[in-house]
């Protein structure tokens, strides 16, 4: 009987705990600590064995110590689970508690990346409106089953409800990763990677990989200078890395409207399974590039707290698809979202007042050539090249903004508001319920004013401060649609 | 409707704290031309260009372009130098404030206010003490009100 006891209580232990996996998760913040051996190892470099002896026993106790420290900090963090709401105990010593209703809860997410599957276990996201804390409410490393459950118990997935699911084509997954994956977004997260590499190792490993894989390649492509297979080097680098990491996330893409909640999954390398209140989502944003534009084809992200709020995470619900499948899905998905038709647009009048600063910037471009000519004059063919691939972007730029100077509008109806703007390359369609809007502002610069146009900036309730901006409107019309909309006095 | 508009003792202020960096500078920036390099006197000239900007241009064009209005139903900040902006916010989607009192802020006029809601903040910037103090405690009093409803609901 005893023994029974013992057991159960061990096993009571254990239902209401992380999973063990986190206790090296709560090692790794305190390595650092082993450097203090590390130098003193140094110092005892003489071969002196006693000396060593006498460090070595150093590094065993600041070892221990480390694995101690997790161990508590495991030990302390616990939770309990009644019907109706979910108590985490967190901090030093489980000191403090975070309760959360599942009636207030907005995303509650089970994550599993790759190393934790070897382990079956899964990180569990749980978010709530509450603005006053920008990190999640309450997050937990448990066995994937258990985590599981909680999402169901959370989400309330025993409801009876209609499902509809909607899946991203696999084809056009491919075709999207393949044709849109952005080069910039690879490259960050090579530079990141980078980072994070040379705070562990020693930054002249990487600047030698590079010289190294410089070095091969323009073993092959003498003619082409050295610089220009470096910036070659890491533009296909990085667009190789996006296009990977787009195919990764979005692998498996689908979303099921159930009752009141929108659940995703999504991803082969991290497994992601979300859950959204869907009457809590604020706004959805249509967003695509000149390319994706021409060819009618978009993503849907939406602002829904907690949702795709992670590093390297994008709150979509739609990855890829043509215009009309997106329509249809929004209606099926979000239906309390209806897009108003614009009341207020731009067009042929205002086409220089979106190019004027583009062309500007991209006649900068010669005159920067020419100063670099003529303080570099050995270095002709390199600017030459380089002053070419950056007038790329800003001509692009040119372009990308006169087709703004044809999409951009305000519309409202009775219920929601839409906004169609371009920011910087990309392309976004807003829908926002009217009663989230937080701020409005009239921006004006000199120019504008005594040409009577204005920008108008909105901000929507959302977990961080995010500005839309809808530029070169005429003021007028302007006001006197929000001010029809009670937006302004 | 309440109109508020910046204090002219933070204008003054200003005016000391930009005088006093821009000779400190200078007095630098002679001493190193006269030991190290005749680049220093351009520096120098720059300082003093862009003092005379922020002096003549830049300080009196906010204080007599700012204004604030507190109405029962919305907060209007009227604020800029070379791109005037201004923003409406709904009093019922205030969630908090923040009241920034500087040390001698009575003498100084350097007295800031944030008001937050969800997703955007505003601030009204360089309120005399007794503003700031009629602000707060109206903002307050409303804060108090929609809690009351809330409770109420």
């Amino acid at each position: 009987m005893k023994q029974h006891k013992a057991i159960r209580r061990i096993r009571e232990f254990f239902r209401h705990r992380q999973h063990p996996v986190k206790i090296v998760g709560y090692t790794s913040k305190t390595l650092w600590l082993l450097l203090i051996p590390l130098v003193k190892y140094l110092v005892a470099l003489r071969f002196d064995i006693r000396s060593w002896l006498v460090t070595n026993w150093v590094d065993i106790l600041a070892i221990s110590a480390i694995f101690a420290f997790a161990w508590l900090r495991w030990v302390f963090i616990y939770f309990e689970i009644d019907e109706k709401s979910i108590t985490a105990h967190s901090g030093f010593f489980g000191l403090a508690a975070t309760k959360l209703c599942f009636s207030s809860v907005t995303t509650v997410s089970v994550h599993q990346g790759s190393l934790q599957r070897l382990f079956g276990a899964a990180t569990l996201y749980i978010d709530t409106n509450a603005k006053s804390v920008s990190k999640c409410d309450i997050i937990l490393v448990l066995p994937k089953k258990r985590a599981e459950h909680i999402l169901a118990l959370v989400s309330d997935e025993n409801e009876r409800a209609v499902k509809y699911t909607v899946e991203s084509k696999k084809r056009s997954q491919l075709a999207f990763s393949l044709f849109f994956s952005s080069t910039l977004s690879g490259v960050i997260i090579f530079a990141g990677l980078m980072f994070e590499a040379s705070r562990i190792v020693d930054r002249n490993i990487e600047i030698r990989l590079l010289n190294t894989a410089a070095g091969e390649i323009s073993k092959y492509t003498r003619s082409i200078p050295y610089v220009i297979v470096v910036t070659a080097l890491i533009i296909i680098g990085g667009w190789l890395l996006s296009f990977f990491a787009n195919l990764m996330r979005y692998w498996h893409f689908s979303v099921t409207r159930h009752g009141r909640r929108l659940i995703v999954r999504s991803g082969i390398w991290t497994v992601r399974h979300d859950v959204m209140h869907r009457d809590r989502i604020i706004y959805y944003d249509m967003t695509r590039s000149l390319l994706m534009k021409i060819f009618k084809i978009c993503t849907v992200n939406v602002s829904c707290t907690g949702y795709g709020k992670r590093r390297s995470e994008i709150p979509t619900i739609a990855p890829i698809a043509t215009d009309k499948e997106i329509d249809k899905t929004l209606s099926i998905l979000i239906p309390s979202l209806t897009c108003p038709k614009a009341m207020l647009t731009t067009g042929k009048r205002e086409l220089w007042r979106f190019i004027c600063i583009p062309v500007f910037i991209s006649l900068f471009v010669p005159v920067l050539r020419q100063v670099f000519v003529f303080i570099f004059p050995r270095w002709v063919d390199e600017i030459n090249i380089i002053s070419f691939i950056a007038s790329v972007p800003c001509v692009w730029l040119v372009i990308v903004k006169a087709v703004a100077a044809f999409n951009t509008g305000v519309g409202f109806n009775e219920s929601c508001c839409v906004f169609d703007y371009c920011r910087f390359y990309g392309f976004h369609r807003v829908v926002v319920n009217r009663e989230k809007i937080t701020r409005v502002a009239i921006l004006q610069t000199w120019a504008q004013q005594k040409a009577g146009y204005c920008s108008i900036q909105i901000c929507t309730e959302n977990e961080k401060h995010k500005k839309h901006m809808i530029k070169h409107l005429p003021v007028d019309a302007a006001m006197s649609i929000l001010r029809s909309n009670g937006l302004a006095v | 409707m309440h109109m508020y508009r910046p204090s002219r003792l933070a204008m003054i202020s200003i005016y000391l704290f930009v005088i006093i960096l821009s000779l400190a500078l200078c007095f630098a920036c002679g001493f190193g031309a006269m030991f190290k390099s005749v680049i220093f006197w351009y520096v120098m000239l720059f300082i003093i260009i862009l003092t005379f900007l922020v002096l003549l241009i830049v300080v009196p064009l906010f204080f007599s372009l700012s204004r604030y209005s507190v109405s029962r139903n919305e907060l209007i900040c009227n604020t800029g130098v070379f791109i005037f902006k201004k923003q409406y916010m709904k009093l019922s989607s205030v969630r908090s404030f923040t009241a920034i009192v500087t040390p001698l802020s009575r003498a100084t006029g350097l007295n800031f206010l944030v008001i937050n809601s969800l997703g955007s903040q505003m601030v009204f910037w360089f309120l005399s003490k007794g503003d700031l103090n009629e602000i707060t405690s109206y903002l307050d009093k409303v804060l108090k009100r929609e809690e009351a409803a809330n409770e109420t609901a």
